[in-house]
């Protein structure tokens, strides 16, 4: 199963990438654990939230915030409630979605992206038409689905973006998830789901309404709101922590960034989301995008990127203009505004920031 | 035959405390219980087997001589001193408190402030008292741990930190709550906390205050008293802290040493009605449990059914508001806060598991839609009830005593109440209601009164709130009654107030509601504040209410010679500073004053005082002078001397066309004119030389600055009434010659005709607003 990260891969699995990890906290664990599942529901808080072992063990934090949230995740997971992760998009839904799956099925394999164009074979099954032919209807001929798969072998099952899947198709997972049942009318059968199976679905509460989920399946669901980061010294941990891990995987001949230029660049992010300054004296406008901790984590990878591809190999505030513009100036009438009224009233008169403020004027002309 | 003594230590309003200490009294059957609460409370405690005395309900402890001093004593059906009182009505037993008396406390609060105001003379008494008060219901160990913080200040304050953090809590009541509150009713626990708390005493060697010493002395005192009296079985029902050291052969001869000499003053004690908002921490007291009703429910449903209890009703709550919620909701809000639990390696799911499985599955993940469930089932809305028998507070007596004698009835309706302030009853009834308004009890709203009778009559909108009831007693703090509370308490906010225009109207209030003795300290408060004032504007603001004090003064019987002292003083400092703070100003800032400035002239000339008047208008006559004076208020002070005939037309002419001289910058004179025309154009329209001036400054602008100055002339014309426009557009389509002539030939005086105006004017009432366009 957990095999040993291939170095050449672009994005390892979370189950691969923390391997040694989940090893530990198996070994370390003696708690009871629901059916089918990897690990107790101790050990999967530990592992998102990090912590020391009682063997000296560190496990390192994967979800930064609120305890209690990771809690009620988990505690929903082991009940048989389906859980929906909702959010402003960069919130780490999917990040958590990912790391909860990983600790308690020990794999991620089985994941359905949610679009417009979603069918209801995705969530069911499909067939093999040749073999549908030549065979007539058969459980040979049947394509099953991620959710067919996960209830056969009592795993869980994640679907991102929820609410993007058209109603009729959602409504397909009401039977699975209160019956716990997949029927199968052209073989008269049904696959009954097996202990341990679940789904975890992300949502992005910022397009509520996109399709909103019907109230019968909404009862089927566990909401957790995951809140953007309460505080300036939280969210900067965040993108230093990400950004370093990213910098080694994308191998980038660059020396992390200096807190200064993450702690500048999250200030930002949070000015504008706010609307007003961080000394809550000056009140400014709101550009549409969402500034998310996870666009500050890319704007920076970006930057860093810059950085060691077209200048020096460390970060200064040119290499971060570009991509700090692109973030903010999402509608290109009203944000420009935002962006340069929060450039000349802000950022130009504070001290220590006028190598920001020419670099991002220089791009913004 | 040797008494047998047994100590139980509780925390106060824990409802596990109250259902183990009720069934601890079960199994040992005392004959006596000793409680640790005031001394002088125990008459008091005793009617709490009253039927009709409904928990929460509180025993308010005061000196009947000095207001300020009071406590509270709060109790809810689940705490355990409240259980242990029904415990002793239904088996007989004896009940005695054994805490230091309130009269104790207060006599060492007494001492405490004496000596504060010695060090700090600025200090007032009272507020020293208030805060005293607070510190000390705060201090009761194991009440409250105040908001779970890691500090290590917070071990000091809060002994059983110590104990929750060695086991791994954050949190010090987590800890207890889950290892004492959610325990099932056990008699057994009392053995192991009174063991838990000797270890905690000793280890921790914390330093006690003199009052948790005297306190303690008192109670060993009280206790060997209790057991010379030769009870048999002697039960002592005490906050666990004091548990170890209630020892009757601990420190004898200390104790008694320590009780000697104490400063003892009288106090009374009575019931009152309390809530479970103020029980608990929101609402800011000292001594508040976190969840009221979840507590009640705790103690008063079975341990296995309470979480099923709490969601089923969360789920009713919000199904009543419609909001989507099925047993189906509950039967999963359950299971989620019992997982949850068990995650955290809990027994019981608590308030938090409850609300956060109610926000992931009734509120879809957001903690907004469950105010309400907070709001009723988190803190709870209960309010307790106090059969009418009881002694009420003194200001309730008081209160009650003024309606019967006013026959002024509360009412829920709204009714209106027309007053004639020259009749003594009404007059009392006018005073009855403003002394309620100031004490945060507006049972009647005062209506606007137009008109000529509006100096001797008042219309007033009377609606009885049944929350008044909770309000007259909270207002008990400020005196026992109504006029000494509503004094007491415009003192405090006029001591509190830094700006001169809040004490004047709050003088204004006291005044309409005679309150004689506060008047001297608000008047004393006024003059420091209006001596400190740099501020004009703050000046200006005070005088109108308080002209108006003395011009109605009369009517209300109201002596008013400190205010007309005040006035004295605020006039000239005013007039002085006035120039100043008239000077370069911006539009806005200019406009701000002007208001200010047009209601002082009022205040002064209602005021026919000849040597305030003649320093008034030096002082416009020093801003319509300075060329830096913002152009609005030179316009307007110019405009105000010639009303009032300090300046005749001629030098009115001169002022004008200097104004509007071509070295004046363009808006200076569209401001300066839009302050001399405010409110009336009649002026125009009378003096042809000021319209002459006005018609040649407007031609000799070039085409851009008339542009820009259009929309502000305009703005100064809006003010005028339809006729004066009217005639003014006469005026200025006709050649300025032929008018004049036509004039002279039907020789009409205009001046004389001038002054019928105003009465015309008050005849027919104010001027209809032109209409638009």
């Amino acid at each position: 199963m957990a095999s040993a990260p291939t170095p050449d891969l672009l994005r390892p699995h979370a189950e691969d990438l923390y391997a040694e990890e989940l090893a530990a906290l198996k070994a370390a664990d003696d708690r009871p654990k629901p059916p089918n599942w990897q690990l107790s529901p101790w050990a999967v808080v530990t592992y998102l939230l990090g912590g020391q072992l009682d063997n000296g063990f560190e496990v390192e934090p994967k979800y930064i915030g609120q305890r209690r949230l990771m809690e009620i995740a988990v505690a929903t997971l082991a009940t048989d409630r389906a859980l929906l992760l909702l959010g402003v998009p960069g919130t780490a839904k999917s990040w958590v979605s990912e790391h909860l799956t990983a600790a308690i099925s020990g794999h991620t394999n089985l994941l359905v992206q949610g679009t417009a164009g979603t069918a209801e074979d995705s969530l069911r099954y499909s067939w093999n038409y040749a073999r549908l032919l030549a065979e007539g209807p058969s459980l040979g001929a049947l394509v099953p689905s991620p959710l067919y798969k996960g209830m056969e072998t009592g795993q869980l099952v994640r679907i991102e973006e929820l609410t993007r899947i058209p109603s009729d198709v959602q409504d397909t997972l009401l039977t699975m998830l209160s019956e716990k049942v997949l029927p199968i009318p052209e073989l008269s059968t049904e696959i009954q789901a097996t202990q341990g199976f679940n789904v975890i679905a992300t949502a992005n509460d910022r397009d509520r309404g996109v399709n909103e989920l019907s109230s019968a399946l909404r009862r089927r669901f566990n909401a957790v709101v995951l809140p953007l980061p309460a505080t300036l010294a939280e969210e900067v941990h965040i993108v230093q922590t990400r950004v370093a891990k990213q910098g080694k995987a994308l191998q980038l001949p660059v020396e992390a960034p200096a807190l200064e230029q993450i702690s500048r660049l999250v200030t930002i992010f949070r000015e504008l989301r706010a609307g007003v300054t961080d000394n809550g004296k000056t009140k400014l406008k709101s550009p549409s995008g969402t500034l998310s901790t996870g666009e500050a984590i890319s704007v920076m990878n970006s930057g860093l990127a810059l950085a060691a591809y077209f200048g020096d190999g460390t970060l200064r505030a040119h290499d971060l203009a570009a991509g700090l513009m692109g973030a903010v100036i999402k509608d290109p009438g009203p944000d420009r505004v935002v962006w340069l009224e929060y450039l000349e009233t802000v950022v130009k008169e504070r001290d220590g920031w006028k190598d920001l403020y020419r670099s991002c004027r220089e791009v913004v002309e | 035959m040797p008494t047998d003594l047994r100590l139980f230590g509780i925390r106060h309003h824990g409802p596990g405390s109250a259902a183990s200490l009720v069934a601890a009294l079960d199994a040992f059957r005392p004959d006596i219980v000793l409680l640790e609460c005031p001394a002088d409370a125990e008459a008091a405690l005793a009617t709490a087997t009253h039927p009709e005395l409904v928990p929460p309900v509180a025993l308010l402890v005061y000196n009947p001589k000095q207001q300020g001093q009071a406590s509270f004593l709060p109790f809810a059906s689940f705490s355990p001193e409240w259980q242990a009182v029904q415990w002793c009505a239904r088996h007989e037993a004896h009940v005695r408190c054994m805490d230091l008396p309130m009269s104790l406390r207060f006599g060492l609060r007494d001492a405490a402030a004496e000596l504060a105001a010695a060090v700090d003379g600025t200090a007032a008494a009272s507020e020293v008292v208030e805060a005293q008060t607070a510190r000390i219901e705060e201090a009761e160990p194991l009440t409250v741990a105040p908001e779970a913080t890691e500090s290590a200040a917070d071990l000091e304050t809060d002994p059983v930190a110590y104990i929750a953090r060695l086991a791994g809590y954050s949190d010090s009541e987590q800890w207890w709550e889950t290892h004492l509150e959610h325990a099932p009713g056990n008699a057994d626990t009392f053995a192991v906390v009174l063991e838990l708390m000797t270890a905690l005493r000793e280890e921790l060697a914390r330093p006690e205050t003199e009052e948790t010493l005297l306190r303690e002395a008192y109670m060993r005192e009280t206790l060997r008293a209790t057991l010379a009296q030769g009870y048999q079985r002697v039960a002592v029902v005490c906050g666990a802290w004091h548990a170890p050291v209630l020892r009757a052969d601990l420190l004898k001869k200390e104790d008694k040493a320590r009780l000697k000499g104490l400063k003892k003053v009288p106090t009374a004690t009575t019931w009152i009605p309390w809530t479970y908002e103020r029980l608990s921490f929101s609402s800011g007291y000292g001594a508040g449990v976190l969840s009221p009703a979840w507590y009640e429910l705790l103690f008063e449903q079975p341990r296995d059914a309470v979480v099923a209890h709490w969601m089923v009703r969360a789920t009713r709550l919000l199904r009543a508001q419609d909001v989507e919620a099925s047993s189906a909701h509950a039967l999963e809000g359950v299971r989620l806060a019992t997982t949850l639990a068990a995650v955290r390696g809990l027994a019981l799911p608590g308030i938090d598991e409850l609300q956060e499985a109610a926000v992931a599955i009734l509120g879809g993940g957001y903690a907004e839609a469950l105010d309400l469930v907070q709001q009723e089932l988190v803190i709870g809305v209960q309010l307790g009830e106090v059969p009418a028998g009881l002694p009420a507070t003194p200001l309730q007596q008081d209160l009650a005593q003024l309606q019967k004698s006013l026959r002024l009835r509360p009412e829920a309706l709204p009714k209106p109440l027309d007053l004639d302030l020259r009749q003594p009853t009404q007059l009392e009834r006018s005073h009855l209601l403003h002394r309620l308004r100031l004490l945060d009890i507006p049972w009647g709203e005062p209506e606007q009164v137009a008109g000529k009778s509006g100096t001797f009559h008042e219309i007033w909108r009377l609606r009885w709130d049944p929350e008044f009831a909770l309000a007259v007693i909270e207002a008990g703090r400020w005196g026992n009654t109504v006029l000494g509370a509503a004094a007491a308490r415009a003192t405090a906010r006029a001591a509190e107030a830094t700006s001169l225009e809040a004490v004047s109207e709050l003088l204004e209030q006291a005044l309409r509601a005679d309150l004689g003795p506060a008047i001297p300290a608000l008047v004393a408060r006024l003059e420091t504040i209006g001596a400190d004032t740099r501020d004009v504007t703050h000046l200006l603001a005070a005088l109108p209410p308080l002209v108006q004090v003395l011009r109605y003064g009369n009517v209300r019987r109201t002596d008013t010679a400190q205010v007309a002292q005040v006035v004295e003083q605020l006039v000239p400092r005013l007039c002085i500073g006035l120039p100043a703070a008239c000077a370069g100003l911006d539009h806005d800032a200019a406009r701000a004053l002007l208001e200010r400035l047009e209601a002082t002239h009022q205040a002064i000339r209602l005021l026919q005082h000849a040597a305030h008047e003649a320093d008034w208008y030096a002082a416009l006559a020093a801003v319509q002078r300075n060329p830096v004076s913002a152009g609005l208020l030179a316009g307007a002070a110019a405009r105000l001397l010639f009303d009032a005939q300090q300046i005749d037309a001629d030098t009115t002419a001169t002022v004008l066309g200097l104004a509007l001289a071509p070295a004046q910058p363009t808006p200076y004179a569209t401001a300066w004119i839009e302050g001399f025309l405010r409110g009336s154009g009649l002026l125009l329209i009378h003096h042809r030389e000021l319209f002459g001036l006005l018609d040649t400054w407007l031609g000799s602008l070039s085409e851009d600055a008339f542009r820009e100055t259009v929309p502000l002339l305009r703005r100064a014309f809006t003010d005028f009434s339809l006729p004066e426009r009217r005639q003014l557009l006469d005026l200025a389509a006709h050649d300025a010659a032929t008018p004049t002539a036509n004039q002279q030939a039907m020789a009409i005086d205009w001046e004389r005709g001038r002054r019928v105006l105003p009465g015309l004017r008050a005849l027919l009432g104010p001027a209809p607003t032109p209409a638009a366009g």
